[in-house]
Order: C-alpha cells, then structure tokens, then sequence
C-alpha cells in the first residue's frame, strides 16, 4: 500500500497519469489555500470552509509524504521517517499548515504563503530554477558578495559624507543604496551634495550590470536545463520506438 | 488479483472507519468515560498493514474535527498515529500475528499516548477538551499535582478505558475476519541502516 501510495505522490516507478492528476490536484488546492489571505477583515463562512477543507488536504498530502519517505529514499530505514519532518520542504509544508489550525500566534498567519512552495514541489520548471540555482550556486553566491559589498560601501561613503537631515541613521543609508543599485529608486531618501549624487549616478549605472549578471547566469542555466530535459525525453521516445519494432 | 486486494483495503478500512466512529458514538451517548476512537485503527493496522490504520485514523480525526471538536483538533491524529503504527508493528512477529504481544502493546501505547495527549491539549487551549477528562484532571489538581501532570493522568485514565475495550475487541474482530480479507502475513522490511545511504 505505501509504495503504491509513493507511486502515486512521486512516480518513483513509473510516472503515469495518476501522479500527472495528483501533481495537479495539490498545486491546486495549494493555490486555493492561500485565497482567503487575499481578503481583509471577518472570511464569509465559505472562505473559511475553503481554507478549513485545503488545510486538511495539505496535512494529509504531509502524512502520505511521511509515511513513504523510505520508498522516497530509496531506503528501507526506520530512521527515514525521524529525517522527513526536518527536510525542508517539509517543514515548510508543516509551518504553512498550522497557523489555520490556529495552533501558532496569529502574527505566524503571514507564514501560510509557504504553502505555495508546494507548487516548487510540483511544477516541472520551478524544478529547473532550483536545479540551476544548486548547479550555479558559486557564481551566483560571488556575484552577491560584489553587490552586498557595493551597498555596504556606498552606504557607508554616503552616511559619512551626506548630511544627518538626508541619512539619519545607517540603515537608511543601505536601504537607499540597496534601492539604487537595484535601479528601483523610489526617490524618498537622496543626495544633497555633489559628491553624493555622483556615487549615486556610479551607483546606478553599477546597478544595472550587477542586477543584469545573475539575471544571464540563471536564464542560461535554465535553457541548459530545459535542453537537457528535451534531449532525456527524446532518448526515451527513441527506446520506446525500438521496444515497439521488437 | 489486484481487484481483490483493493476490494480487501476498501472493506476493512471502510470497517474501521465505521468501527470507530459507531464506538465514539456510543461512548458519547451513554457518557462512558472513554473515547473509544482508535478499535478501527488498531484493528485496520493489524489486520492490513499500519498504513492503513494511519489512513483511517487521518479519516476519524477529520470527522472529528468539523463535526465535534475545533478545526485545530486535527492535531490529535498525532495520537492517532501511535496507536495504528504500535498495534500494527508490534502485533506482527516474524509477519505473523502473535496476540501474546499485545498487553506489551497496550501498556506502552496507554503511557505514550497519554503524555502525547496530554502534550497537544496543553499546546491547543492548555485544559482538557473533553469532560470526563477534565473531571479527571480537576480530580487530580485537589492534590496538588502539577498542570501537565494532572492532564497526563486524565488523558492516562481515559486511554486505559479505551485500551481496555481494545484489547478485548481486537482479537474477536480479528478471528470473526473472513481469510480474504486480513494480511495473515505482513512484515514491513525496515532497517535501521542509516538512511543517507542510497543501495
């Protein structure tokens, strides 16, 4: 029964139209579990229902995950089921799952969105994003330092040089670097010196080649990706092609 | 083949799940001070498998939940769980039903189950959230025993009624089973090799 119910969730074996229909039933539910959040005030009964009814199909879809996390791990061992709660994931899923329950303080509410890495979970190109993440890690770990390094620094130059009425305090002085850099730039905390709005304009024109890098690292990733993919798929074809003339 | 087997899970869970809810039932309407709730899991985890019996524990407490208690009630399934995989492992030796191991079973599950109840009331509302094992744990509080351990006795008092009925049905249901219809050999190959390592 637990490996058939693993089939099913992760089509370990074989991946047939039930996991195609489970995958998608999830994400769904997923989906519509996050629905009442987009409402202020006192749920309408049926709002409420909804969360109640995706809740209990979420915690469910957990209990299914735990008890076939050995099939999962390709590992028969009792010790497999003490690992699943503290895989990420599944923390994640739990955390998003207990604040409806109401068995966090209601400031945790925020937490429900996890429930939507559920779709991480399932979809086909969230897989990819996080394949290139992990396989671009170092580049795209280097390529942050530069930028974390670029704010601090031109925090720093502008909260020395600037005058106290424009950055009052340090952490202003990085949340206006950090919305230069990003060419974001809303405008509520600028230079008034001459100085300051030169490391400004460098600020912004570095902005735009260091936002634009990881940008190019994780879309070339992902076409790799996605041609891997292909390539894989037509390899299958051309072995079911051979199986069918035999 | 396969039609066969599904119809043998489908019949006994669905078994179990009546099982459970027409003994609550009971229990709730002659006011007995136990809930009574697990038989069909227990009974689903040892003539099946314990997935079963955890599947229709998850079914039970969802009842449950929306028709009786809070939504947050859901929690409790955690004792739930216990009681399928403790009957269902433990009552299965070398895959075979020994009935020998079942006082072992049942007095491990009574101690575990109630701390484990004992622990998601205090986590949910920090009281009993039935009667009688509210009248148990203010029973307890008049000599002095600490919250927690009042509601483990509570909680304690009431799992042993509930174990108790267990035991004595679990065998007869059990026996009254139809060959077709139960495991007689089940044996989970789990180790306790470390699960990092992949065969």
């Amino acid at each position: 029964m637990r490996e058939q119910i693993c089939n099913i969730i992760y089509g370990q074996k074989t991946r047939g139209r039930s996991n195609v229909y489970y995958d998608w039933f999830i994400m769904l539910v997923a989906v519509a579990s996050v629905a009442p959040m987009m409402f202020r005030g006192d749920l309408s009964p049926w709002l409420k229902g909804l969360e109640s009814i995706t809740v209990y199909i979420l915690f469910f879809d957990y209990v299914l995950r735990w008890i076939t996390h050995d099939f999962r791990m390709k590992n028969h061992s009792v010790l497999a089921f003490f690992v699943y709660p503290f895989t990420p994931l599944a923390i994640m899923d739990i955390i998003g799952i207990l604040p409806t329950l109401g068995l966090l303080p209601p400031s945790f509410m925020i937490l429900r969105v996890l429930r939507l890495v559920k779709l991480a979970q399932y979809s086909q190109s969230c897989r990819r994003i996080m394949n290139v993440f992990r396989s671009q890690s170092k580049t795209l770990c280097s390529v942050l330092i530069i930028a974390v390094a670029y704010i601090f620094i031109s925090a720093l130059v502008m909260f020395v040089h600037e005058p106290a009425d424009n950055f009052p305090t340090f952490f202003d002085a990085l949340y206006w670097a950090t919305t230069v850099l990003t060419t974001v730039g809303y405008g509520d905390i600028y230079p008034a010196t001459q100085m300051g709005r030169i490391i400004s304009m460098v600020s912004s024109l570095l902005g735009i080649a260091v936002i634009a890098m990881p940008a190019g690292i994780v879309t070339a990733g992902f076409m790799e990706e996605l041609n891997k993919d292909l390539a894989e798929r037509d390899k299958d074809d051309d072995k079911e092609g051979e199986n069918d003339e035999e | 083949m396969k039609n066969k087997s599904l119809r043998k899970y489908i019949v006994i869970m669905l078994a179990g799940v009546i099982l459970n809810l027409g003994l609550y039932w009971l229990a709730h309407i002659f006011h007995l001070p136990a809930w009574l709730d697990t038989t069909g899991t227990a009974f689903a985890a040892v003539t099946l498998e314990p997935a079963a019996g955890l599947v229709i524990g998850y079914l039970t407490n969802l009842f449950e939940s929306n028709a009786v208690y809070a939504s947050n009630s859901i929690v409790y399934y955690a004792v739930t769980a216990l009681c399928a995989l403790l009957f269902g492992l433990m009552l299965r030796k070398k895959g075979a039903v020994s009935w020998k191991r079942l006082p072992a079973a049942a007095v491990i599950y009574i101690i575990a189950a109630a701390f484990l109840s004992a622990a998601i009331s205090l986590w949910r509302t920090g009281l009993p959230n039935s009667g009688w094992e509210l009248r148990f744990f203010e029973f307890a509080r008049t000599y002095n025993i600490p919250v927690y351990l009042s509601m483990v006795f509570a909680a304690g008092v009431l799992k042993t009624a509930d174990t108790a009925v267990m035991c004595v049905l679990l065998p007869v249901l059990y026996k009254i089973t139809p060959r077709d219809y139960k495991n007689e050999y089940y044996k989970e190959n789990l180790t306790w090799k470390s699960p990092f390592k992949e065969k």
